[in-house]
């Protein structure tokens, strides 16, 4: 199509800046990270990388100390990865069944049961943290991966999204599975669920970001740092960065940053096709 | 509604169990508590509770520091979504022009999602140090007297910007997909309609664009409601003196920190109406209207 | 004045593919012009080069004397009609059609009074309130066509405007078209892939395969002595059949398959390689004593006026086809004898496909 030069040169500045404005301050933290704290407590934060980035980065891979607490950056990248793919299978799998039951089938409690999942948009959890908290507590469940995980698979985001889904499948499929014997299980696992392998992975990679990134929850309910999640190892880190009257260990905690941040975008951009169809599908 | 269904007993229950397993335990229950709550008044030693009917309410929204925080709540969502709504329109009209390049574009400008709220604030709370961020020095210079410690106008504005600056890359993969939804027949007749782009846009793309843009100032509003708590606990924990407190923040400051029951929890249930209003909005107008 | 004139026109896309090589052309003022040709001919590129929605990489497109290679679309005085109406969904047809007037700076009387011009024409008088997507197809090609007309451009581009719409309405409207342009006397590219289209609403018609031009020419003219096989082949319909053939030593035949021999009346050197064409209503059942080929009857199609004889002769199957007027009995493996007359024998080189 038509386009002058002026706004072909328009365009593309613009957008490089605006690459240059999300990028910028990931880039500046990860400059910073490779250099000592002294250069950087001296020097102020850093365009240009600095050659201790083996030095920071494995310290606080390798060493509890390093990040102020008893526990490893490479530790807590274990319990993000827990977290973040138990979040997200959880989440599928369950969504998956309750968005077939709600659909595929003509049942008496189908339309309060419905309205139930549908109620759990209405109610975040960060509104309902404290009597969670009571909750999760009483059951015993603090400082677990159970508790870490389950109530954050309570909410209706990914049953919505296979609805919608499922609601777009020809009715003439099912209507020949039945001609050929299939009972409803069958027609699930045989059917559906290899029909809808595109939109599992979809949801599958926002779901392993969304879990990876939680931040509130993990804060209240895990006080054993044995199973901080990286992103809570983080706040751990800057709250502790002034302690103790020596220079601040700056680049360790942006280090831990890059590491935090590194996963999930890595996830986002590799698969970026599918993710994005996953996100844009939620929309119709 | 599917034409067609299977008519069964168990199956169906079996299915949808673990989720409204789930709901009831971790959902239902708590909510039930949050209301329940609500109407109670702890004594001073938390010892036991007396039923106070809509007292806690009254004392919540006469309450000096709440209405500030609403207000601040309002301004702050509104502000978030309208300046990163506009930032990535502009951007995906832009990379949706473009031919070079437009892949690596659409990289750079869409990994935004995968950073956690609190690394944003972290990473605006680096930017600002007044050691040795940028940003501070950078405003410092230019002569305007920054300090988001002390001014609340200047701390919410950082708060703004972080948030902004994670929202973007969300709101432009929508405007993209629905840019790409635009057939190119219809923008190459208002090539040869119209010379100038800006006008094109304005009276062609925008109304077409308007379903994704109303969807999107739903998605950033709840997004600014809800999902900032990790930027502001990581860059100004509301300070100063609660001035970036949105009422999410205040929720957990009052209730966990401030162990004020009664208060934060109905702060909560507040905070479940004004939610609820805005899901019905986005469902009855936005979305075909939700039915079984 | 407004003419169109194409000179060494060239389009290389950035891969390196080159969709057109070196097109002349010079449409005269008024005159309705047909591009044809098959799928990926590049007959929309160039249409597309000439409103400015393709960058042109070398040669010029002159639009009234004036060179318009680095001039905006909106700036080039065309109107456009698209294959899928493109029409703006959001506005209704009144607007639709005013668009590119308001961007113009018309005054709203101005504005008023051009487009219910123009919907009187075209029979939207009631329609204008409307949104397209209330329209039917045929509608919605009418009030592309008002967008067009509202404007009085200098020159009219048509992209194969016709090809979404069924059958009936193409008839109908390729006679609308027609009508219009006559009418209005402004000067019309068009573009088709159905020749029957090309025929009926040509003045003149330029033939393109892979982004040439194989020939330019009146409809009539280039039926009746296409310049090169493929043109021979693709207008015409059913398609002329080709025998491939030697000429005889004397020169005043050609030596068909399996030694059917047809009179020529052409000046070409004996013992050349050729590929004979004949228009299928050109042939017919021969008597003794005429040159002849044989033939056997693989199937009949009776049509009322007309009757199909598909044939095979030689050692191929299926490759002769013979067009008579009114019913015949023919069955299969019928066989038959079949003549053309001296004159009516399409002679085509071998290698070049160029016309002998």
């Amino acid at each position: 199509m038509y386009q002058s030069k002026w706004r072909i040169f328009t365009n593309h500045t613009i957008l490089i800046l605006g690459a240059l404005f999300m990028i910028m301050p990931v880039w500046i933290a990860f400059a910073s990270s490779t250099h000592t704290r002294e250069f950087i407590f001296q020097n102020g934060l850093q365009f240009w990388p600095g050659g201790h980035m083996i030095d920071n980065y494995g310290a606080i891979l390798f060493d509890p100390s390093a990040t102020k607490g008893r526990v490893t950056a490479l530790e807590m990248l274990f319990n993000s990865m827990v977290l973040g793919l138990g979040f997200a299978i959880g989440k599928v799998i369950i969504s998956m069944m309750a968005a077939y039951a709600i659909v595929y089938f003509r049942f008496k409690l189908a339309v309060p049961l419905f309205w139930v999942i549908f109620s759990t948009l209405l109610l975040p959890l960060e509104v309902r943290i404290v009597p969670s908290y009571e909750v999760v507590a009483n059951l015993g469940l603090l400082n677990t991966y159970t508790g870490l995980i389950l109530p954050l698979i309570a909410s209706a985001t990914g049953t919505f999204f296979f609805r919608q889904f499922y609601r777009s499948v020809p009715d003439e499929l099912l209507e020949a599975a039945r001609l050929d014997g299939a009972g409803p299980i069958r027609f699930f696992i045989d059917i559906l669920v290899p029909l809808s392998v595109t939109m599992i992975a979809a949801i599958f990679i926002i779901m392993f970001v969304v879990g990876w990134n939680q931040y509130l929850w993990p804060l209240l309910m895990t006080t054993d740092d044995q199973l901080y999640t990286i992103v809570i190892g983080i706040k751990q880190v800057y709250n502790s960065l002034y302690e103790g009257g020596q220079i601040p260990q700056f680049p360790k905690a942006f280090a831990l940053t890059i590491m935090a941040t590194i996963p999930p975008v890595l996830v986002v951009v590799i698969f970026q096709r599918m993710f994005i169809k996953g996100l844009v599908e939620t929309e119709k | 509604m599917k034409r067609v269904q299977f008519e069964h007993s168990a199956v169906p229950y079996l299915f949808i169990a673990p989720q409204i397993l789930i709901i009831s335990i971790f959902f239902l229950w708590p909510a039930a508590q949050a209301v329940y709550q609500s109407f109670l008044l702890e004594d001073a030693f938390g010892m036991s509770s007396q039923f106070v009917w809509f007292r806690n309410f009254e004392d919540v929204l006469s309450s000096a520091s709440w209405s500030r925080s609403a207000i601040f709540t309002v301004i702050f969502s509104v502000l978030v979504a309208v300046i990163s709504i506009a930032i990535s329109l502009f951007l995906a009209v832009r990379a949706d022009e473009v031919i070079r390049g437009a892949k690596s574009y659409r990289t750079l400008l869409m990994w935004g999602y995968a950073i956690a709220p609190p690394v944003a604030g972290l990473l605006g709370n680096m930017m600002f140090n007044p050691l040795m961020g940028d940003l501070y020095k950078a405003f410092n210079s230019f002569g305007f007297e920054f300090n988001h410690i002390q001014n609340a106008n200047d701390a919410a504005f950082v708060v703004i910007l972080i948030a902004v600056w994670k929202q973007v890359s969300v709101n432009f993969i929508f405007f993209l997909s629905g840019l790409q939804g635009i057939p190119k027949s219809v923008q190459e007749a208002a090539t040869l309609d119209c010379k100038s782009a800006e006008r094109r846009f304005w009276t062609i793309t925008f109304p077409l664009l308007a379903p994704t843009t109303f969807f999107l100032l739903v998605i950033n509003l709840t997004y600014a409601f809800f999902e900032t708590f990790g930027i502001i606990d990581v860059s100004t924990k509301g300070s100063p003196g609660g001035a970036t407190a949105t009422l999410v923040y205040k929720v957990y400051v009052d209730g966990f920190i401030g162990a004020d029951l009664g208060g934060s929890s109905a702060q909560s249930v507040l905070l479940m109406i004004m939610v609820s209003v805005l899901t019905v909005f986005q469902f009855r107008f936005i979305e075909r209207k939700v039915h079984y | 004045m407004a003419t169109v004139t194409l000179n060494q026109a060239e389009k290389t896309y950035p891969n390196g593919f080159k969709a057109i090589h070196g097109i002349d052309l010079a449409i005269e003022d008024g005159e309705f012009t047909v591009l044809v040709g098959p799928s990926g001919c590049g007959k929309s590129t160039l249409l597309r080069m000439i409103a400015g929605l393709e960058s042109i990489s070398g040669g010029e497109i002159s639009i009234d004397g004036k060179v318009v290679n680095k001039v905006a679309p909106a700036d080039r005085d065309i109107a456009m009609v698209f294959q899928n109406y493109a029409l703006y969904p959001h506005m209704n047809n009144f607007d639709n059609m005013a668009y590119g007037l308001r961007n113009r700076g018309y005054s709203k009387a101005d504005i008023e009074s051009k487009v219910r011009e123009a919907a009187r024409i075209l029979q939207l008088e009631d329609h204008l309130d409307r949104k397209p997507r209330q329209l039917s197809g045929g509608q919605r090609q009418r009030v592309a066509m008002g967008r067009a007309i509202v404007r009085q451009p200098k020159v009219f581009l048509f992209d194969e405007p016709l090809s979404n719409l069924d059958a009936k309405l193409r008839v109908d409207m390729r006679l609308e078209i027609k009508n219009l342009q006559q009418r209005l006397g402004i000067t019309s590219v068009y573009v088709t892939h159905d020749q029957v289209e090309a025929m009926t609403l040509a003045d003149r018609l330029i033939v393109m395969n892979g982004g040439i031009a194989e020939q330019i020419g009146t409809p009539i003219d280039i039926y009746e002595k296409p310049a090169t096989r493929f043109v021979a082949g693709f207008i015409g319909s059913p398609a002329m059949n080709f025998l491939d053939g030697v000429i005889s030593d004397d020169g005043k035949h050609v030596t068909v398959g399996d030694g059917g021999m047809l009179d020529i009346d052409h000046n070409i050197a004996g013992g050349r390689a050729v590929v004979a064409g004949i228009r299928p209503e050109h042939l017919s059942i021969a008597q003794t004593g005429q040159g002849m080929i044989n033939a056997t009857v693989r199937m009949v199609e009776s049509l009322g006026a007309e009757t199909l004889v598909y044939l095979d002769f030689g050692s191929k199957a299926d490759n002769v086809t013979l067009r008579l007027q009114g019913t015949h009995n023919f069955s299969r493996n019928d066989a038959l004898g079949l003549t053309v007359q001296a004159d009516k024998i399409h002679l085509f080189d071998t290698e070049s496909g160029n016309r002998l």
